[in-house]
């Protein structure tokens, strides 16, 4: 087992766990703002106020009494996804493609009816999917139309993008792939592959899985160096406009293409991972520190650039 | 001020308060910083059984104090359904100490226990209070036994020059294989240990001796049953001499621990019979704690006057433990922030180590793997029934005590030993980390509850060894300050942004040169 000196581990501008919590975590994120980034319906309002382009919210289910009303607010969509507000690692989240007569279809074919769809929603509010089981909301949204852009690059399930945005600026970009290893799963410890996305071109730059460089998807076998991510200045720009809508300091965007769409803000995190670095083969510091310097040369005019020149500023820095 | 500003100055007030306070109780009051030998201390239990009548029961039962050569460390004795009332404290003059249980209503067998601790060491001061002398007994100022009695101490005094030698000329003519016809009266009816020694008490008294009896215990080996022994002082001039009757002058060879002094019974028991007093001993060797030798400064010295060593014995065992857990803390805090181990819950792997501390080691091991595999064995089925997750969660715990009652049953009818280790204490912290353990099963996968368990084992072991060292609590015990200087250290970790000894690991491909990059 090799292990790394922490002088090299510092010159390579790596952040650690402790780092990572006190000076940015701590630091910038104000702990009243965690509940409108950690409950996916408040973070869904502040965004259709702020104008950020997520996936349409069809309707809310709250209380049990609305689950009796079910039926009649699905009637409208063929399509749609309903998921718990606080829901964590992708559990409690179920995708409805078409409809059969009375019956729904999921992505696998599988049929269900009105029945299980009201039990699954009543497993939902009462918490069966959510973090230390609380009473939850579940949400019926738009379901995702994949690009084909990502063919081959995924197992299961629909890629997404992650952006660390901090104090406005887009800093780093990865897309998490997942794997038959990771059981579809986009979580890099699981096994998911980690891509590091280009700022600039939105070009994969380098991959890693279990923290060993790849260059073909596992399963698929597809040359990961093909990966290129459609509309990525307009994603950018997405992620850096969550900063207005939270405050908080230091988040990472979720973001996922739509075919007609573009990219949505799926949910943000205020407790970023540290594994964006490994996928990116380079470390957040110097990129956080020139940020934190770039701030404070800006705080003297007391104004926050607009979004879309704090992405070019990351891309002209780290492109 | 700037936070980091301010947690700087509370750690070097904090320093300053803990080390200074540290330093001035070992410069000033002479307190030694580390144990300078271990001593023999010897554990005594004491068992009282009896039948209740089914009235309300009241038994007072006298318990030993400080002695001249014998100091008191620890005393206990709340017994589960009964009101105890606890012995004056250890430091107030008085001479017979007892202790008193009482409840409403009691039927059956019954039995109460009364555990102490005594070490070996000199108690300055503990020997005056035996200023007071019994009378001489009435029943031998009755005729005929007066004028027998009178024949035996004339013959005595003659034979002896003070009045050590007189008692022993009295102990020898009792022990006597050929008694005198006069003592032969007086010895009728006197078949016990005790009768002889009350007897001879008595003929001492009135030959104007100054004596008292005393029942104790020799402590010698570890012993499962004992009983106790009863042997005379005898005062001469200024030292005691002990003697007991119709034994040789030197049968007493191990260090003697007067239990009861004094003509009152040992045991009273209101609303019972059938009454039987069994004392076990256990030797053991510990650092020495000092908490008798610092009695005499603390009465003396206000600032010591303020510290753990001025509470009643059985709030200082609550602290013995609670003063281990910032040392605990400190363990955590390092393995996860520094060496970076995952454990499960910040503090469960301090609280698995206390239970560590009750129930051992190896059988710790054994019971939690036990439990905790069973435990999550049931979850696994309920989380297919598709039940809520605190119902769900409270079904897991209900059933981790049941295995854990029967274990305890089973052990008992066995004879295992690690089954009486399974006190409340253990199972509610098992239990509580079944419950945790289920719910990271929830939310992240049996992978994660395999790496965390394991993460909370090691720091588990490593609290067990920290907090269970003796010398550590000697410190934390005779410190408490020095926690204060726990705390700064804490705090300082609080601020490191360093890398964990994981990461060094985690990222170390990141460091060599990049490979050809896709």
């Amino acid at each position: 087992m090799r292990i790394a000196s922490p002088q090299a581990l510092r010159k390579t501008g790596i952040v650690g766990m402790n780092g990572r919590n006190v000076s940015y975590i701590a630091r910038y994120n104000d702990r009243k703002l965690y509940p409108a980034v950690d409950d996916k319906y408040q973070t869904k309002v502040l965004a259709i106020e702020e104008g950020i382009k997520v996936p349409q919210l069809y309707g809310v289910v709250q209380y049990t009494h609305q689950v009796k009303k079910l039926e009649e607010m699905l009637a409208p969509y063929k399509q749609f996804v309903i998921k718990p507000s606080q829901g964590s690692a992708g559990k409690g989240i179920l995708v409805i493609v078409d409809r059969q007569n009375d019956a729904y279809v999921k992505p696998s074919g599988e049929l269900v009816t009105i029945s299980d769809i009201r039990r699954h929603v009543n497993n939902t509010l009462s918490g069966l999917y959510s973090l230390g089981g609380k009473n939850d909301k579940a949400l019926i949204e738009y379901a995702i139309q994949f690009t084909d852009a990502f063919d081959g690059f995924s197992y299961q399930g629909v890629p997404d993008v992650r952006v660390i945005v901090f104090q406005g600026y887009p800093v780093m970009a990865m897309m998490r792939l997942s794997t038959q290893v990771s059981d579809g799963k986009a979580n890099l410890h699981q096994g998911a592959v980690g891509v590091g996305i280009d700022l600039v071109t939105g070009r994969a730059r380098s991959a890693v899985q279990f923290n060993r460089t790849v260059d073909h998807h596992p399963d698929t076998g597809r040359p990961l160096n093909e990966l290129v991510v459609p509309r990525w200045d307009e994603l950018l720009h997405l992620a850096a406009r969550c900063y207005e809508m939270t405050d908080l300091g230091y988040f990472v965007a979720d973001i996922v293409l739509d075919r007609d769409l573009g990219p949505l803000i799926l949910e943000l995190n205020a407790r970023p991972g540290l594994a964006i670095q490994v996928a990116n083969k380079a470390g957040l510091l110097p990129r956080l520190q020139r940020v934190e310097q770039q701030v404070a040369l800006r705080k003297s005019k007391r104004r926050l650039p607009p979004p879309m020149e704090r992405v070019t500023f990351a891309q002209e820095n780290w492109g | 001020m700037k936070a980091r500003t301010q947690v700087y100055i509370i750690i070097a007030i904090l320093l300053v308060v803990g080390l200074g306070a540290a330093a001035y109780k070992i410069i000033r009051l002479d307190y030694p910083l580390i144990p300078k030998d271990k001593v023999k201390v010897w554990v005594i239990e004491a068992q009282i059984s009896f039948e209740a009548t089914g009235e309300p029961v009241k038994v007072s039962f006298a318990v030993p104090g400080q002695q001249a050569t014998m100091g008191v460390l620890y005393e206990e004795g709340a017994s589960r359904g009964y009101g105890f009332q606890p012995p004056p404290s250890l430091t107030s003059p008085t001479l017979h100490r007892r202790v008193t249980w009482s409840k409403d209503k009691a039927e059956g067998a019954q039995t109460l226990f009364y555990r102490t601790e005594v070490v070996q060491m000199a108690i300055p001061g503990a020997d005056k209070l035996q200023a007071t002398v019994e009378p001489v007994p009435d029943w031998i100022l009755e005729e005929p036994l007066a004028s027998a009695a009178d024949s035996v101490i004339q013959r005595a005094r003659a034979a002896s020059a003070d009045d050590h030698l007189f008692v022993e000329q009295l102990s020898q003519q009792i022990g006597s294989l050929d008694p005198s016809q006069e003592m032969r009266m007086l010895l009728n009816g006197v078949d016990t240990d005790l009768k002889k020694a009350r007897l001879l008490h008595a003929l001492a008294r009135k030959g104007d001796a100054e004596v008292h009896l005393v029942r104790g215990l020799e402590l010698g080996e570890s012993q499962r049953r004992q009983s106790l022994v009863p042997l005379l002082l005898v005062r001469q001039n200024d030292t005691f001499h002990s003697v007991v009757a119709g034994k040789p002058a030197d049968s007493i060879q191990e260090p003697f621990l007067a239990w009861q002094r004094g003509g009152r019974s040992l045991v009273d028991v209101e609303g019972g019979e059938n009454v039987r007093v069994r004392f076990s001993v256990l030797r053991d060797r510990k650092p020495a704690l000092g908490t008798v030798e610092r009695a005499a400064k603390v009465q003396n010295n206000p600032w010591v006057d303020f510290s753990i060593y001025s509470l009643p014995i059985d709030q200082q065992n609550a602290f013995r433990i609670l003063l281990m857990v910032p040392l605990g803390a400190l363990i955590v805090v390092i393995m996860r922030n520094l060496v970076g181990i995952k454990t499960s819950g910040t503090f469960m792997p301090i609280l698995i180590g206390m239970a560590f501390l009750q129930t051992k080691l190896i059988p710790g091991f054994v019971i939690f793997f036990l439990i905790v595999s069973i435990g999550l064995l049931v979850r696994a089925y309920l989380s297919r029934l598709d039940l809520l997750l605190v119902p769900r969660i409270s079904a897991v715990v209900i059933v981790v005590i049941g295995i854990m009652a029967l274990a305890s049953i089973l052990g008992h009818k066995l004879d295992l030993a690690f089954a009486h280790s399974v006190t409340l204490f253990p199972t509610i912290i098992l239990s509580w980390t079944v419950e945790r353990l289920s719910i990271l099963w929830e939310e992240d996968g049996g992978r994660e509850v395999a790496v965390q368990t394991g993460g909370s084992l090691i720091v588990a072991v490593m609290a067990y060894f920290v907090m269970g060292s003796s010398t550590l609590q000697y410190i934390t015990f005779t410190f408490p300050e020095l926690l204060l200087v726990v705390l700064a250290t804490i705090l300082l970790l609080g601020q490191y942004t360093g890398y964990r000894l994981s990461e060094l690991r985690r990222f170390e491909p990141m460091t060599v040169p990049q490979e050809e990059a896709s």
